[in-house]
C-alpha cells in the first residue's frame, strides 16, 4: 500500500515532477532505429516523460529529437518537408535544424535576425544497438551512453522490440519485478513456447509450485532471486536484476537468448514497453528472429503500421474463455507479453495503490518503489546522482543456476550476473 | 452510457480515466496484526521503535532469555528453550504476518524455531537481514541460517526499509 501523494511521486513524470527529474537523468530508449531508416525519411511523433516531440533524420543522415511544434503558429512539425539539413513547416515554411535552431523564415527579409531568435527544445538522440536512446535532461548533466549489453552485441545477436501499453508505467515495470506471478499467469507456455521450451530449468520450474524469494539491495537497484528446490538438496535460482529507474532482465533458459525490458513513460497514463532478446555469444538463429517477429517469447503481433498490439482493449485481448477453462492460457490472453499487459491496463491507467493488499512475496515491488522513492528525492533535495546513471550499473545480466543450500546467490552468481562480452551468459 | 459507447470493448469502456470514480470505495481488508521478531540487541533495539509507532498492531517478541549459569545443566535449558517455545506460539496466536529482524552477521540459529511454529500455525514468515553493508560473509552467514525458514528473505542495505515495508504492508 502507497500514500496517495506516494503514489503520485512514482507515478507522474511529466517537466518538473521529482520523478519526471529523475527520468531525465538518464538515457532513454525513444524509438527503434528502423523508424528513422534513411536520411531525409518521414519524421516520427514521439511523446516521451508527457512531452510532445518530433523525431527526424535529416538529409545528412543526423538526428534529431526537438519540440514537435513550430514556434511561429504551433502547427506540428509532423506534416514538415524534411529536407536540406532540416525540417520545414508545412504552413509558412519556417525551417528548423535537428538542434531545433529555426535557420529560415522565407517571410523574413534576410539579415533581420529573426532566425536566430528562435529556438525550439531539442534532446540529443543517439543510435546504439538498433535503439535510439535520448537524454531528456540538463546538457551539462549528461551522462555517459548507455552500456546495456543487448545495445552493445553485435546487431545480428540481438532483436529489440517495443510496444504500446496503456496504463501507467509503474505497473508495467512492477510486472517485471514480481516474480510470484509467472507461476499462475504465464504457466503453460513454458514448454510450448519456441524461445522457452526444452530447457532443465523448466522441469525445476513445473515441478516446485512453491518457489522463495530472496530480495536484495544492490548499488544499481535490485536482484530478485527465486529459488526451486533442485536435486540433492541444491536450489535452482532464477535471478532478476533491476536497474533503476526502469530496466528489468528476464532469467534465461539453456541455450535460448536471454531477454529483458525497459518501461518508459510516454505520459502518466502510457508507456512504451520495450522488450530485447539477445545472445552473449552466437548471432540470432533465423528461427529465433521469426519466432520474435511472429509475436513469441516476449513480443507481440502488431495492428499493422502501428506498434499497438494485435490482441489490445479494443478487442478484448482476443479472450479465450475455452483455452482459459482448458488450461492453454491461464488466463485465456495469448502470448507472455499480452498476458501481462491485459491485466495491467485493466488496473486503469494509473492504479489507485492506496486500496491495494500487498503481501511478503511482494518485497520485490516494495523495495523497488522504496527505492525509487528515495532516489527521487534525493536528487531533488540533494542533487545526489540516482542508481542506474553509471555504465558500470548497467553492465548486468540475468541467470539461472543450481547452487548448494548454503550459498547466497548473490556471491556465488556474482560472476553470472556480471555482462562480459564474448562470455556466455549462465543458464540452465 | 450512451449509444456511442455500446461500440466499444469491455476492456476499453472499463479502463477510461472516468470509470475510476465508480469504484466502490469501501474498505478491502481487515486490519493485520505482526510480531515481530530481533534475533540481535540493535534489531530488538529497531523493532522497539516500530512497535511504539503502532502498538495496537505490531507486537514484538523477545527471544533472549537469561542464560543457565551451567549450560551442562541440560534439563534446565531445556526447560527454558521449551518455555520460549510455547511464550512464543502463544504469541504467534491471532497474528498474520511475522517479521524477523537481523543484523547482518547476528547469529541467527532461532529461525529455524521460528519458522517452525510459523509453520504450524500457519502464518507466513519473512526475514530481513539489514545494515547489510558489511562484509559479504557475514551476510552470508545469517542469510543461510534464515534461509531455510523464510518464504521471503530480503537483504537491506539499511534497516529504514523496515519501517517502508512494514507500511507497504499495512503491518
Amino acid at each position: 500500500m502507497l500514500r496517495k501523494e506516494q503514489n503520485d511521486l512514482l507515478t507522474q513524470t511529466g517537466p518538473g515532477t521529482p520523478m519526471g527529474n529523475m527520468f531525465r537523468s538518464y538515457w532513454l530508449p525513444a524509438l527503434l532505429a528502423e523508424e528513422l531508416p534513411e536520411p531525409g525519411c518521414p519524421p516520427v511523433r514521439v511523446k516521451l516523460l508527457s512531452e510532445r516531440l518530433l523525431a527526424f533524420r535529416d538529409s545528412d543522415g543526423k538526428l534529431g529529437l526537438i519540440d514537435e511544434f513550430c514556434a511561429h503558429r504551433g502547427v506540428s512539425l509532423w506534416f514538415g518537408r524534411n529536407e536540406d539539413g532540416g525540417i520545414r513547416c508545412a504552413y509558412h515554411g519556417w525551417k528548423y535544424d535537428r538542434e531545433g535552431q529555426c535557420i529560415d523564415i522565407p517571410s523574413e527579409p534576410a539579415g533581420s535576425g529573426m532566425c536566430g531568435r528562435i529556438k525550439l527544445t531539442s534532446y540529443p538522440l543517439v543510435e546504439r544497438g538498433g535503439v535510439l536512446w535520448t537524454y531528456m535532461g540538463e546538457p551539462d548533466k549528461q551522462p555517459p551512453l548507455p552500456e546495456y549489453e543487448f545495445a552493445t552485441v553485435p546487431t545480428n545477436q540481438s532483436f529489440t522490440s517495443k510496444r504500446l501499453q496503456e496504463c501507467n508505467w509503474l505497473q508495467a515495470l512492477e510486472g517485471g519485478i514480481d516474480s510470484s506471478h509467472v507461476s499462475f499467469l504465464h504457466s503453460g507456455l513454458l514448454n510450448t513456447d519456441p524461445l522457452f521450451k526444452g530447457s532443465k530449468g523448466n522441469e525445476y520450474n513445473l515441478n516446485d509450485t512453491q518457489p522463495v524469494f530472496e530480495v536484495i539491495e544492490n548499488e544499481s537497484g535490485l536482484l530478485i532471486g527465486v529459488r526451486r528446490n533442485a536435486e540433492n538438496g541444491n536450489y535452482y535460482w532464477r535471478i532478476t536484476p533491476f536497474v533503476l529507474p526502469c530496466f528489468t532482465m528476464v532469467p534465461p533458459r539453456g541455450d535460448h537468448p536471454v531477454h529483458g525490458h525497459f518501461w518508459v513513460p510516454i505520459d502518466d497514463e502510457t508507456n512504451w514497453a520495450w522488450s530485447f532478446d539477445y545472445h552473449p555469444v552466437r548471432a540470432l538463429r533465423d528461427s529465433e528472429v521469426k519466432a520474435m517477429r511472429e509475436g513469441h517469447g516476449i513480443h507481440v503481433t502488431y495492428v499493422p503500421g502501428t506498434f499497438i498490439p494485435s490482441a489490445n482493449k479494443t478487442n478484448d485481448y482476443l479472450m479465450d474463455r475455452a483455452s482459459q477453462k482448458a488450461g492453454v492460457n491461464y488466463s485465456g490472453v495469448s502470448g507472455i507479453a499480452m498476458q501481462d499487459a491485459s491485466l495491467q491496463e485493466s488496473m486503469g491507467p494509473i492504479v489507485d495503490r492506496t486500496k491495494e493488499n500487498l503481501v511478503s512475496t511482494d518485497n520485490g515491488i516494495i523495495m523497488a518503489r522504496t527505492r525509487l522513492m528515495r532516489a527521487a528525492k534525493a536528487l531533488a533535495e540533494k542533487g545526489v546522482t540516482p542508481p542506474g546513471i553509471d555504465p558500470e550499473h548497467h553492465k548486468v545480466r540475468s541467470a539461472a543456476l543450481v547452487l548448494p543450500p548454503d550459498q547466497p546467490y548473490k556471491t556465488a552468481a556474482t560472476d553470472a550476473l556480471k555482462a562480459v562480452p564474448g562470455k556466455a551468459h549462465v543458464s540452465v | 452510457m450512451n449509444t456511442s459507447t455500446f461500440a466499444m470493448s469491455q476492456s476499453v469502456l472499463a479502463t477510461r480515466p472516468e470509470e475510476q470514480r465508480f469504484r466502490i470505495d469501501k474498505p478491502n481488508s481487515r486490519p493485520r496484526d505482526s510480531l515481530l521478531i530481533g534475533l540481535d540487541r540493535s534489531s530488538r533495539d529497531l523493532i522497539a521503535g516500530l512497535v511504539d509507532e503502532r502498538p495496537e498492531r505490531r507486537h514484538s517478541f523477545d527471544l533472549s532469555h537469561d542464560e543457565p549459569h551451567d549450560r551442562s545443566e541440560v534439563a534446565s535449558w531445556l526447560a527454558a528453550v521449551s518455555a520460549k517455545t510455547k511464550a512464543l506460539s502463544d504469541a504467534l496466536e491471532g497474528k498474520n504476518l511475522v517479521v524477523v529482524i537481523a543484523s547482518a552477521g547476528a547469529d541467527a540459529q532461532a529461525a529455524a524455531i521460528i519458522g517452525d511454529v510459523c509453520k504450524a500455525h500457519g502464518v507466513q514468515m519473512t526475514a530481513l537481514v539489514v545494515n547489510a553493508k558489511q562484509h559479504s560473509d557475514e551476510v552470508a552467514a545469517t542469510l543461510a541460517q534464515l534461509r531455510p525458514s523464510a518464504a521471503m528473505v530480503v537483504v537491506a542495505g539499511d534497516d529504514i526499509y523496515v519501517a517502508d515495508m512494514l507500511k507497504a504492508l499495512q503491518a
